[in-house]
């Protein structure tokens, strides 16, 4: 990894399914429950504080809704 | 690390159910060919099952076989396209009862293919029956006061077909923590690795959640997997012949 | 140069004629000599032959085959072929091409080895689950087992739909003379567009290919555009027809009971009995306009090994304008010569 990239955790509201894994196995508890819902009834998980990027939430997340991008690649 | 969705999956919401093990097996599939740059050679077979609609996910070529037929299927393909990489995807009941003989036949002939089990414990499409693996005082909607002795026993898939001949690798790996998840992933990659230098017969067989058929929550089904079935279903490499 | 063939061994032949790259098969009286004169064969020409676990498997060998766009084929006989209705109706739900033969034997249940034409019904109208047709073709002849078998694949390809060749034990294991060619002839590409085969997305998108089709309407539109293909096929009707022009009575059978109904017509004509002779070659598409044109001045005496299935078509064509009998014997019993004879006389009294 080249330090000094900046990332940047993308969670796809609209493909989670609320099934909690990702808070479950966060290390860094940061994530949670949103209060609102997206269009299929569930509550979205969301960043609440700081993020270490280690991608395990993005490991167990069965609904391909969790990436982990270089800012740069989004910015594009 | 950047963590990208795959190019072998297609960027559309999947239907299953919340934590169902299915998201995250289709995941490592498609990262693992991905990874080893086999998308483009690659055909798979998708069940009759939940995971019946496998091809709408996957972002490579993809047929739906007749339930439990996958492997006969997958031989077809493999015979006339020794150079392609040819996967099967099946559910319990698809693989282990139904297709019982499909299976063992395949596996007996060396077929060079990499077959991924998902082994639920129940038949999940149909409402959640007793599959073949569904275990001893497992409540199922056919054995509304648990499996018995009657019903028969849970079948070990691994244990079965590791000694057969023709089979080059088969483990047992879980998807319900990360690390087993990050295990489960070597084992996609290897058996595929295996494929790729014509090492014969693969099989990764998965422990996987299906909360809607056991009736308890995503969270649940992760520790359900630990306490009832890694007991019956140990976790492990049952054949490598490298 | 014609020479002795076994009707089971020219099936082979035409096979490998017809461009055959993978056969699947598993063993079955009486059309054994299909699958060990294949392997042979299959091996020489450096094809793939492979002895199926079951004919589940063998079926779904050929549909994993078919997925690919290469030209493959099974074979068996009637209880193998009760065993493979699942893997064919999704062999049409998907459009997949592939050659099925049925070396028909007695029934039902395991029946006996000897030829009958007891699998018309499950042949032409849909023996498996679903609204569907294959395109069936009769044999009547060791030479006709090579050419029928060698042009199936064109079919098979042209229409995307699984083509059935429904011979009968007594064809399969005939010795007759045939003109084969000596050696396998060129293969024939076929001018069909292939851009549904599956075979890796490698420049391309990736494609699918299945029957499940579960969104709204959607299956019903497929079988509206199912049964537009199977209405085509109609181009592809064959018969065989002589003295039709002033017969009273016709003769129609297929295969085997078309070759005994030949022996009567001809004997028939040389005692100036107004007979006619009419055979299938394509059992579907059925060839009802003609009979129907010809039930205006002939009555019929349809002969089977069965105890009377391929009739119920003709009546349905005739509908009523003509007479219409029948005669038949089940379970590997030969229609008797001398009993057709007998009805053709009383029918044209
Ligand atoms: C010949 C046939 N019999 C039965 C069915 C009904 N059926 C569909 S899926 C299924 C069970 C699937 O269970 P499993 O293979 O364990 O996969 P899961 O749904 O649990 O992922 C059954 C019995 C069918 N489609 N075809
Ligand atoms: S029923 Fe079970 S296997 Fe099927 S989608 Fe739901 S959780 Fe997954």
């Amino acid at each position: 990894m080249k330090a000094g990239k900046k990332k940047i955790l993308l969670i796809n509201e609209e493909y989670c399914k609320e099934c909690g894994f990702c808070i479950k196995f966060c290390p860094n508890n940061t994530l949670a429950k949103k209060n609102t819902i997206n269009s299929r009834g569930f509550h979205p998980a969301e960043l609440k504080g700081e993020c270490s990027f280690c991608g395990i939430c993005y490991t167990v997340c069965p609904d391909f809704a969790i990436e982990i991008v270089d800012e740069e690649q989004i910015s594009r | 690390m950047s963590r990208r969705l795959p190019e072998s999956l297609k960027k559309i919401p999947h239907t299953y159910c919340p934590g169902c093990g299915h998201g995250i097996i289709h995941r490592l599939v498609a990262e693992s060919l991905d990874e080893l740059e086999l998308r483009e050679k690659t055909v798979a077979i998708a069940p009759v099952g939940c995971a019946v609609f496998g091809y709408h996910y996957w972002n490579f070529d993809t047929a739906e076989a007749a339930h439990g037929r996958p492997p006969a299927a997958a031989t077809g393909i493999k015979r006339v396209l020794p150079d392609r990489i040819v996967i099967t995807y099946q559910g319990d009941g698809d693989l282990a009862a139904i297709g019982g003989n499909e299976i063992i036949h395949a596996a007996n002939r060396g077929e060079n293919i990499s077959v991924f089990f998902v082994n639920n414990a129940c038949y999940g499409m149909t409402g959640g029956q007793m599959a073949p693996t569904t275990m001893f005082d497992q409540v199922t909607t056919t054995t509304p006061l648990g499996r018995t002795l009657e019903d028969g026993y849970p079948v070990k898939v691994c244990e079965l077909l590791s000694v057969l001949e023709g089979v080059s690798y088969i483990e047992r790996v879980a998807v319900n923590s990360p690390a087993n998840i990050m295990k489960a992933k070597k084992a996609v990659k290897k058996a595929l690795g295996y494929q790729a230098r014509n090492r014969g017969f693969t099989l990764v067989e998965f422990l996987s959640m299906c909360p809607t058929g056991w009736k308890v929550s995503p969270e649940k089904s992760l520790e359900w997997i630990d306490e009832r079935m890694l007991r019956i279903f140990p976790l492990g490499v049952y054949k490598d012949k490298g | 140069m014609k020479k002795l063939w076994k009707g089971n061994h020219a099936l082979v032949e035409g096979a490998l004629a017809g461009g055959l790259d993978a056969y699947f098969g598993y063993p079955i009286t009486p059309q054994n000599e299909v699958p060990e004169y294949m392997s042979l064969r299959m091996k020489q020409e450096k094809r793939v032959f492979l002895q199926a676990e079951s004919e589940l498997a063998s079926i779904n060998m050929v549909f994993g085959a078919a997925l690919t766009g290469k030209r493959a084929m099974t074979t068996s006989s009637s209880p193998g072929i009760s065993l493979m209705q699942e893997g064919i109706s999704y062999l049409v739900g998907c459009e997949l091409p592939a050659v099925i033969v049925n070396v028909q034997r007695g029934g039902p249940g395991l029946g006996n080895i000897a030829g009958a034409q007891g699998d018309y019904f499950q042949s032409v109208k849909g023996g498996g689950h679903g609204d569907y047709r294959l395109i069936t073709l009769t044999p009547f002849s060791v030479q006709e087992m090579y050419e029928m078998t060698r042009d199936s694949f064109d079919l098979a390809f042209k229409y995307r739909n699984p083509v059935l060749i429904l011979a009968d034990g007594v064809i399969g294991q005939m010795l007759e003379p045939a003109d084969l060619p000596e050696k396998v002839p060129p293969r024939k590409e076929f001018p069909y567009s292939m851009d549904w085969i599956l075979d890796g997305a490698a420049g391309r998108d990736s494609r699918f290919i299945r029957s499940l089709v579960m969104d709204e309407g959607g299956l019903e539109q497929h079988n509206y555009r199912l049964w537009d293909k199977f209405a085509k096929m109609e181009k592809e009707i064959s018969w065989e027809e002589h003295g039709t022009e002033d017969a009273d009575v016709i003769l129609v059978g297929y295969g085997t009971s078309a070759r005994i109904n030949l022996d009567v017509y001809n004997s028939a004509r040389k005692n100036g009995l107004k007979a006619g002779y009419f055979r299938l070659r394509t059992a579907f598409p059925f060839p009802s306009k003609r009979l129907s044109e010809l039930s205006s001045r002939s009555g019929f005496l349809v002969t089977e090994m069965s105890m009377g299935q391929m009739v119920e078509d003709v009546r349905l064509a005739v509908s009523g304008r003509s007479d219409v009998e029948f005669y038949g014997r089940p379970a590997g019993g030969l229609p008797e010569e001398e009993k057709i004879y007998g009805i053709l006389e009383r029918m044209l009294k």
